[in-house]
């Protein structure tokens, strides 16, 4: 009685350690996935940083030949502090939309002056800022890739219980505002 | 089994209950999610310049070939090159950085690698600048060695382009590593292009880059015109039939004017695909060579696993 008694208990101990033991393997791949999306959102982070730092150069550099459009600046700079005061994700999404329509609206305008399409100074700020809004698809990119095999691992059975017990949850993607999605480019052949 | 009684079918029901539990425990959460990625392919790099379509002839090929070797030495900057047909669905910034992670180049953690990507049919030109070399080649500094180049591949003159647009970052590439380049082009019709240092007034190096050229771009006559009513017309290059290693191809250049409807498209041939060969060695007769390079073959140099961030710039031409 006690030896079936005691043979059961190992066979349950068994199942309880090894199933521990591959839980911890499980919980902390996750959480280096977890990181790893953390570090890529950074990454996503720093470009957007990057893009508003240009801004103002490019800004100044179209006033000195198209000084009196100035209801485009105007748009720019208040799309500026709004991304600058947005405190939830949700506003500074919106805003970064702003200064996204904002910014084409200034190339559009760019368009009727020849002479600063022509300006080395300008070529290179639109080369510097092309590059960026790439940079930031990029980073953009990886990061919802990252969250994609991060989400269909964390999603499917029996890893969903798992996750839920443990609390790790999905992560979100970063999608973009539709108009924000289109690089600002201007053509130089034209 | 006429041994087996009621408790020992009960112990071996268990422990097999167990190994069952423990295999589909085990098996369903180790399944990887990688089955989700679809494979898109790229094509393998042969060398450091790869032409895919065959407008580069071998005398292109090795002083490209010379002046990457050069640069590479001296500052262990890894340049390639990507002629391809076309880029596909991807827009030509996704399909260059793809490319450049696939291909690797620059070395790993360094990164100091710059892949240029010619696209024949939409006549996309991009400058791919590796993480490492972004500081020194900056976006600003990318385009302009790829406003370098878009003169002369309005010419179809796709090798002096590149090697003049290449040159020109060699030398920002060389004077932050502190070092003068030294490059030896393979044919006499480069030299001019080579003797052009970067400190010196912009004139003498209009003169050396080609006077007509500079001027035809300042005064708008960009390419073609129109010859019916001088607008600006679509250049596209349509590869008809694909170049391989034993054989030419052809390829189709249309000129479109979309304000009168002209319309032209002028055949061309493209030549053979070749493999590598160190610059400055042996060179085949086309005639007994085919496709055995046997002692100068060498695979691409200076890819090490290098990443890009999305850096560099994009031109049309």
């Amino acid at each position: 009685m006690m030896k079936r008694l005691g043979l059961v208990l190992l066979v349950i101990l068994g199942i309880v350690l090894v199933m521990g033991g591959y839980g911890i393997t499980r919980y902390n791949s996750l959480v280096r996935d977890n990181e790893g999306i953390n570090g890529q959102w950074a990454q996503v982070e720093n470009q957007l940083q990057r893009r508003n730092d240009l801004i103002p150069n490019l800004v100044a550099t179209v006033k000195g030949y198209a000084a009196h459009e100035e209801k485009v600046f105007a748009d720019i700079a208040n799309a500026r502090a709004k991304l600058a005061g947005a405190a939830t994700v949700d506003q500074k999404a919106q805003a970064a939309g702003e200064l996204q329509s904002a910014l084409s609206r200034l190339l559009v305008v760019v368009e009727n002056y020849p002479t600063l399409k022509a300006d080395t100074q300008f070529k290179a700020l639109m080369d510097e800022l092309s590059g960026t809004e790439n940079r930031l698809a990029v980073e953009r990119m990886r990061f919802n890739e990252l969250v994609k095999v991060f989400d269909a691992r964390i999603k499917q059975f029996p890893m969903s219980i798992f996750a839920r017990l443990v609390g790790m949850n999905a992560r979100a993607y970063f999608e973009v505002a539709p108009e924000a999605k289109t690089t600002p480019k201007i053509d130089f052949t034209k | 089994m006429t041994v087996l009684n009621p408790r020992m079918s009960r112990q071996m029901a268990a422990f097999f209950f167990t190994v069952i539990v423990l295999s589909v425990f085990v098996s369903t959460m180790a399944l990887p999610a990688r089955l989700l990625a679809a494979p898109t392919t790229y094509p393998r790099a042969v060398g450091n310049v790869n032409d895919f379509v065959g407008v580069l002839s071998r005398d292109d090929k090795a002083n490209l070939d010379a002046l990457i070797d050069a640069v590479l030495r001296q500052t262990g900057t890894t340049f390639a090159v990507a002629i391809v047909k076309d880029h596909g669905d991807e827009s030509l910034e996704v399909y260059a950085v793809k490319l450049y992670e696939n291909w690797g180049v620059g070395e790993k953690g360094k990164d100091k690698g710059l892949l240029i990507v010619v696209s024949m049919q939409e006549h996309d030109l991009r400058a791919e600048v590796g993480y490492g070399l972004e500081p020194v080649i900056t976006d600003a500094r990318a385009g302009e060695c790829l406003d370098k180049m878009t003169p002369y591949f309005k010419n179809d003159q796709y090798g002096k382009g590149l090697y003049a647009g290449l040159l020109n970052a060699g030398q920002y590439v060389a004077k932050d590593a502190g070092v003068t380049l030294i490059v030896k082009p393979a044919t006499r019709d480069y030299e001019g292009l080579s003797r052009a240092p970067s400190n010196l007034p912009i004139g003498l190096l209009a003169a050396f880059i080609g006077i007509p050229v500079l001027l035809a771009s300042f005064f708008g006559i960009r390419g073609r015109r129109c010859p019916r009513c001088k607008g600006r017309i679509t250049v596209t290059d349509r590869v008809v039939q694909g170049a391989t290693y034993d054989a030419g191809g052809l390829a189709m250049k249309i000129m479109h004017c979309p304000k009168c409807g002209y319309h032209d498209e002028r055949p061309y041939r493209t030549s053979r695909l070749s493999r590598p060969f160190k610059g400055g060695g042996p060179f085949w007769d086309g005639g007994f060579g085919g496709g055995k390079s046997g002692g100068g073959f060498s695979g691409p140099r200076g890819f090490g696993g290098g990443r890009s961030g999305g850096g560099g710039a994009s031109r049309k031409w």
